[in-house]
């Protein structure tokens, strides 16, 4: 009753409990395939980062945020890739990168559209209206997020206290910093608590980060889109 | 129609048209980034464009990301397949949102051509079938 079907290897499902721990090392997933573009959007976002940092406004206590994610989050990755020690899950399998990034933009798309007409009110409202601000908002917060809460905190959680919990525990600790840093309201606390549950699991199954960057990716393109046109 | 197509001709075209737009690039930066240091109102003249300045702050970091990797991918394409395929759509998917970030703040200028990520992301959609091609052959 309380088992659930996860990729483990290429084609290979193993059955894991859905409440109690997993055996550690289970979860990660870190190809030798990935090094080069991981180490590309590290550089690349550490710099767009540091940029919005010095030169947005709104941004003064984001991006210190995402600054220490993106370095935490290095850090750890390394650790997996050349010390196989504690949990990561990279972009995932090269073959399937296309399917990813359109299985995340399908699973995005209703809260695209809840942003659109309404049913919660996007982040980063402030920041949007400026190039630089729009930027951070569309391409920099989903990278740095879901390599925090996808490809770090996700696979630790769900070894350590089961899927279920793992999950829950994810999606509360990312609805409190959007609630801490954006000042996001309660209503929309609880998409973007739905959002990360459901990305998360999605990561999980597909061994896969590209699936939450995609999904994420859309959600505040579109949504900084709609405040961009005053929507 | 694809698969009549050499491997290592589709390799080399990928490694010609990164090193010119990578060219490219650094023409446009140098010019960004002397306007930025010369001029200071709110609109500046740039590579025959008219531009707010608040765009300029796009503009440099997104030169400053996409050149090396341009490089590096043209590099990639000859010596390191495998990277040249990861790197691929991450490079189409980054290049694609500044595009998309720098056109829409644009102003009432024409659509900013002078830019290497538009360069990039266009060539990248085109250069998708030829890619998969290289990514069966190497799996294969």
């Amino acid at each position: 009753m309380f088992n659930v079907r996860v990729f483990v290897g290429e084609l290979e499902l193993e059955e894991w409990n859905w409440i109690g721990p997993a055996p550690k090392g289970r979860w990660s997933s870190v190809l030798p395939e990935n090094r080069s573009p991981m180490l590309l959007m590290f550089i690349s976002y550490f710099i767009l980062c540091w940029w919005s940092y010095i030169n947005v406004e709104a941004m003064q206590m984001a991006a210190p945020a995402y600054l220490f994610a993106l370095v935490f989050t290095a850090v750890l990755y390394f650790l997996k890739t050349y010390a196989d020690m504690g949990e990561f899950i990279d972009l995932g399998n090269p073959s399937r990168t296309w399917m990813d990034m359109a299985l995340g933009f399908f699973v995005a798309l209703p809260f695209s559209l809840g942003a659109l007409i309404r049913v919660f009110i996007p982040t980063g409202a402030i920041a949007a209206l400026t190039p630089l601000g729009f930027l951070f908002v569309a391409l920099v917060a989903p990278f740095c997020e879901e390599l925090f809460f996808g490809g770090s905190l996700t696979p630790v959680m769900c070894s350590y206290l089961g899927v279920i919990p793992g999950l829950i525990l994810n999606g509360v600790i990312f609805s409190i910093f959007h609630y801490s840093v954006y000042g996001v309201q309660l209503q929309t606390a609880l998409w973007l608590f739905i959002l990360r549950v459901i990305l998360s699991y999605l990561i999980l199954w597909r061994r896969s980060l590209t699936v939450g960057i995609a999904g994420h990716t859309f959600v505040n393109f579109s949504s900084a889109l709609l405040l961009m046109g005053g929507g | 129609m694809f698969d009549e197509v050499d491997e290592m001709a589709i390799r080399k075209a990928f490694f010609y048209l990164d090193i010119v737009w990578g060219i490219v690039g650094i023409i446009a930066i140098a010019a960004v980034i002397n306007a930025f240091v010369t001029q200071t109102g709110d609109i500046v003249y740039v590579l025959g464009m008219t531009i707010p300045r608040s765009l300029l702050y796009v503009l440099i970091p997104c030169h400053l990301i996409l050149i090396p990797w341009t490089f590096y991918q043209a590099y990639a394409a000859l010596n390191d397949l495998d990277s040249f395929l990861s790197n691929y759509p991450w490079m189409l998917i980054i290049a694609l949102i500044l595009s998309v970030t720098e056109n829409l703040f644009r102003g009432p200028q024409t659509p900013l051509v002078l830019c290497i990520c538009l360069f990039d992301w266009i060539s990248d959609v085109i250069g998708i079938p030829f890619v998969q091609k290289l990514y069966r052959r190497l799996r294969s």
